[in-house]
């Protein structure tokens, strides 16, 4: 008898006890106290890209230690909480609702197409926004209707369609191929790629798939030579790009090859050396090399805040981003909550980045820039090779 | 149809190259390595460092290569499967699938995630006869797969220490029995199949660019090339890396590229179904 009361009596102060920490750990405004501003991110520090993981965290944290030097967003400091996911949806979201849940931050951003279409649909229930994750696609993020979700990375349907149509119009390509990752992102390559074709009329010759994670290339680039191509089109990531010009140069098979922004980055001539000369890409952001002053307070910023100072395509990006992280957020007043972030940046038409120029944004759209423009190997160097192309 | 035979052999190669080793350790200790793909590319990393800190002339950085690869068999076998051989061959070769992921994590802390070219010592030449095209590199890799099939084999055949190597799986207490150091040659198989992972790594590095995950995707073939040999087969893994290679490379010319992993794995199956004991294994009796 006294033991079942001491058994009410010790489940009753525990549910009291588990309501009132619950009820104690709503805060009114998530992520913003006086002196700081917590922002979440989910990254692919372990698992199949940790390369591309590592040279984000690198950009974001830069870009962090930068800002709060010089004051911190009206006063407040930004702190960033790095999340490792190993480039898998399910980890992903477990990242995710522990930023929400346990850290409490004021919005999110992160690495990965697969893992930014899980997160963005959950942030979206959790009405957290998620800015500028660098991942594309143009059903499931760039033009999925997400309200929290705001990008600027082009899709890749957007990017295949932009570079497609500059390689028929300026480099003379007759019988344009691809070659693309078997997954959404490297179906989004198709897609433009596609689309452009069937605009013009023109046969696709060969669009080979390969598995992420192939290491031997040679099968499908032997189709594609088989099949006449002039061009082959690389929708997968920089170092596929690179095993691709190998395998082919082994068989004799010399196309034009150009790729897209994962491809516009010093390191695929640093893996392929002179094989990688004459190589198309798209870029999105001012050149590391360009006499733009804010190009070079990037680079010295990256000089003096990380350990890893080469700006790579990743680097340069992320660092970018943060910086249209902190615009956002100072845009959203003295007092920022996840909804003013959101209404400031919907204002945005457009907002210039110092790194990557005019980004817009609406109510009924948040995919922020679809513009690139044409570089090329020439001499060991990417160079500009054209002006800024805007996607239809 | 020439240069996908041609490809499919060069291809094969690799895949034969990395099953030798993981072929050797398991036909004496009878346990299949998950861990055989990060020895060698610890290996290669180790070379690389050296080869870039020194400047010594490559090929003392293969040997360096080799070396470490030796040293991390040794280990791997005093540390970790000596303690747990004990339990059985599950045991051991989860313990396998736990250093796989100890040695993966430890190059990623050490060297990082970064992709960087690696130095062929067969040079980056391609050669063409008659119209078809084949890279020195990959005729490097064949050549020192064959040399090592063949080196292994007549290792086990013709030498005491091959002899008693031999002998342990057949009947270990027999062996004991007979005088023979069960631990210390088992040790000498770890360390002789830990070397010849080295040299894997130091020629598949320059194909995949050295970088953490680059062994993840060649061991899994590897162990199906082991197994279509015959798990205990040296040549067998050679020949069957051989054909493997080539007929994926010919089917997928009719076929979509993507279905290339999963073809190589049907392929195997068929033939594991009518041969269980792979093309050149030892049909096994037991008597009961």
């Amino acid at each position: 008898m006294k033991e079942r009361l001491w058994h009410y009596g010790a489940a009753v102060a525990g549910m009291l006890l588990s309501l009132s920490l619950t009820a104690g750990s709503s805060v009114a405004e998530p992520g913003v106290t006086g002196t700081t501003i917590k922002i979440g991110a989910y990254d692919a520090l372990t698992g199949p890209i940790p390369l591309t993981g590592k040279q984000m965290s690198t950009g974001w944290l830069a870009a962090v230690k930068a800002i709060n030097d010089a004051g911190g967003i009206n006063g407040r400091k930004i702190e960033l909480i790095v999340e490792d996911d190993g480039y898998e949806p399910t980890r992903a979201m477990a990242a995710a609702r522990k930023l929400v849940d346990r850290d409490e931050v004021l919005l999110v951003t992160g690495l990965g197409t697969p893992t930014s279409v899980v997160v963005a649909k959950y942030l979206d229930g959790a009405k957290v926004p998620l800015l500028f994750p660098m991942g594309a696609s143009s059903t499931q993020l760039n033009q999925s209707g997400f309200k929290q979700l705001f990008m600027i990375h082009p899709a890749y349907m957007t990017q295949a369609e932009i570079v497609l149509t500059w390689m028929l119009d300026n480099a003379g390509v007759k019988k344009p191929c691809i070659i693309y990752q078997l997954d959404p992102a490297g179906e989004d390559h198709l897609a433009g790629f596609k689309k452009v074709l069937a605009a013009r009329k023109i046969d696709l010759p060969a669009a080979e798939p390969v598995e992420r994670g192939t290491t031997d290339y040679s099968a499908p680039v032997l189709k594609l030579k088989n099949a006449g191509c002039d061009l082959v089109y690389t929708g997968l990531t920089l170092e596929a790009a690179a095993r691709i010009v190998t395998a082919a140069d082994r068989i004799g098979f010399k196309p034009k090859f150009a790729g897209f922004t994962t491809q516009a980055d010093a390191t695929l001539i640093k893996l392929i050396g002179p094989l990688a000369e004459g190589f198309y890409a798209a870029d999105m952001l001012l050149r590391p090399d360009s006499d733009d002053p804010a190009v070079k307070a990037y680079l010295d910023s990256l000089q003096k805040y990380s350990a890893e100072a080469t700006p790579t395509f990743f680097t340069n990006y992320a660092y970018a981003a943060m910086q249209l992280i902190a615009e956002a957020i100072k845009d959203a007043g003295p007092s920022p909550t996840r909804e003013k972030v959101v209404a400031a940046l919907e204002k945005w038409n457009p907002k210039q980045s110092p790194l990557m120029g005019p980004v817009s944004f609406g109510a009924d759209n948040h995919d922020g820039k679809r513009s690139l423009y044409m570089i090329q190997v020439k001499n060991g160097k990417w160079e500009k090779v054209s002006d800024w192309i805007g996607a239809k | 149809m020439d240069q996908a035979i041609i490809n499919g052999l060069a291809e094969g190669s690799v895949y034969a190259l990395l099953a030798l080793g993981l072929v050797f350790i398991h036909r004496i200790t009878e346990v299949a390595s998950f861990a055989h793909g990060e020895v060698s590319a610890m290996a290669a990393f180790v070379g690389f460092s050296i080869w870039q800190s020194t400047g010594l002339p490559f090929w003392m950085a293969i040997a360096g290569s080799v070396a470490t690869g030796a040293v991390l068999g040794a280990v791997i076998e005093r540390v970790a499967v000596r303690r747990v051989q004990a339990s059985g061959i599950l045991a051991t070769t989860v313990v396998t699938l736990g250093l796989y992921f100890v040695l993966h994590g430890s190059v990623r802390a050490v060297w990082g995630p970064e992709v960087r070219p690696y130095p062929s010592i067969f040079g980056d030449a391609t050669l063409r006869v008659g119209g078809v095209a084949v890279s020195t590199q990959h005729i490097g890799v064949m050549a020192t797969s064959l040399l090592i099939a063949l080196g292994l084999s007549a290792y086990l055949r013709f030498t005491e220490t091959g002899l008693s190597l031999r002998a342990i799986p057949q009947n270990p207490y027999g062996a004991a029995v007979m005088g023979l150091d069960i631990r210390r040659l088992r040790a000498v198989s770890w360390i002789v199949g830990s070397a010849v992972g080295a040299v894997a790594g130091v020629l598949i590095a320059p194909l995949t660019f050295l970088n953490s995950n680059m062994m993840t995707s060649p061991l899994i073939k590897a162990f199906a090339v082991a197994a279509l040999g015959g798990l205990d087969s040296l040549l067998g893994a050679f020949v069957g890396g051989l054909l493997l290679g080539v007929v994926e490379n010919v089917v997928v010319l009719y076929i979509s590229s993507y279905l290339k992993d999963s073809l190589a794995f049907v392929f195997i199956l068929l033939v594991l179904l009518v041969t269980p004991e792979g093309l050149f294994g030892k049909p096994r009796r037991e008597k009961v």
